[in-house]
């Protein structure tokens, strides 16, 4: 699957998504959207810094 | 190479906040069995000092030290004493857990060592995103197996650690390499 990269917010580095966890939705609008697929949360390190940081997505 | 010679953070969570807890002696030992470790650094987490706010929810309520602790660490060992048969403990939900290596360490009045509070214990780490290993410690008679002043009376226990500890090192490694350098298809 092609991912969207994510840039450190911390150093600016291309950060490694190395999860993708499902979750349940927050809102209605979450909930509308997982109706469509999976809600995930994307999980990502840093590998010059060690930030980790995160985003929900619809897989 | 790097990766193998760079210190990891494993530190010992204490999952009571009782008053009189005989679990903290057994934290103590733990503390003593990381810190014997080359290239592993370490502290006490005390639930007693992670301030747990009612008056929010989500993100907001994060303790900015205790999320700190969680982000830097590579691996978790966790001292649970059995209560009611189930774990006792904290386990807010960070995403800075995913992908880490845990360990538990149950202790119990009774003589099964905590193990129902870890078995009960075992599908919350799951869904934390936390890899669990195989190995437990397990103190079970616990008022026996401390003097008053908290000594340990039986040196079986420190190996039972170490070997715990291999363990877990060889996960918190193995995950950190992961979680850095291989992506998710
Ligand atoms: C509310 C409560 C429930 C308990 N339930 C159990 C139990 O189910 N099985 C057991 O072996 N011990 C049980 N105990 C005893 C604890 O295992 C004992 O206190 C032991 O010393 C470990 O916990 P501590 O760190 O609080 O001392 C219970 C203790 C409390 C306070
Ligand atoms: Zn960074």
């Amino acid at each position: 699957m092609k991912r969207d990269s994510m840039k450190c917010p911390k150093c600016g580095a291309e950060m490694n998504c190395h999860a993708e966890k499902p979750v349940d939705p927050l809102s209605a609008k979450e909930a509308a959207a997982a109706a469509q697929g999976a809600l995930v949360e994307e999980i990502h390190l840093c590998p010059r810094c060690g930030f980790t940081e995160s985003r929900r997505l619809i897989a | 190479m790097m990766d193998e010679e760079e210190r990891l953070f494993i530190p010992v969570v204490l999952g009571t906040t009782r008053q009189g807890r005989m679990s903290e002696h057994c934290a103590q030992v733990m503390l003593e069995r990381v810190r014997a470790r080359q290239g592993v650094d370490t502290e006490l987490i005390d639930l007693r000092r992670v301030p747990m706010r009612t008056d929010d929810a989500g993100e907001s309520i994060k303790d900015p030290e205790f999320s700190g602790q969680m982000s830097r660490a590579d691996g978790l060992v966790i001292v649970s004493p059995e209560y009611n048969h189930a774990y006792a403990g904290l386990h807010t939900c960070l995403k800075e857990y995913i992908h880490k290596a845990v360990g538990i360490v149950g202790v119990s009045a009774g003589p099964w060592g905590g193990s129902r509070g870890i078995e009960s214990l075992l599908p919350v780490m799951r869904e934390l995103g936390l890899v669990n290993i195989f190995w437990d410690v397990n103190f079970a008679s616990v008022h026996k197996v401390f003097d008053e002043r908290g000594t340990l009376l039986d040196e079986a226990y420190r190996k039972r650690a170490d070997k715990f500890l291999a363990e877990l090192v060889w996960m918190a490694r193995t995950l950190r390499h992961g979680r850095r350098l291989i992506p998710l298809e």
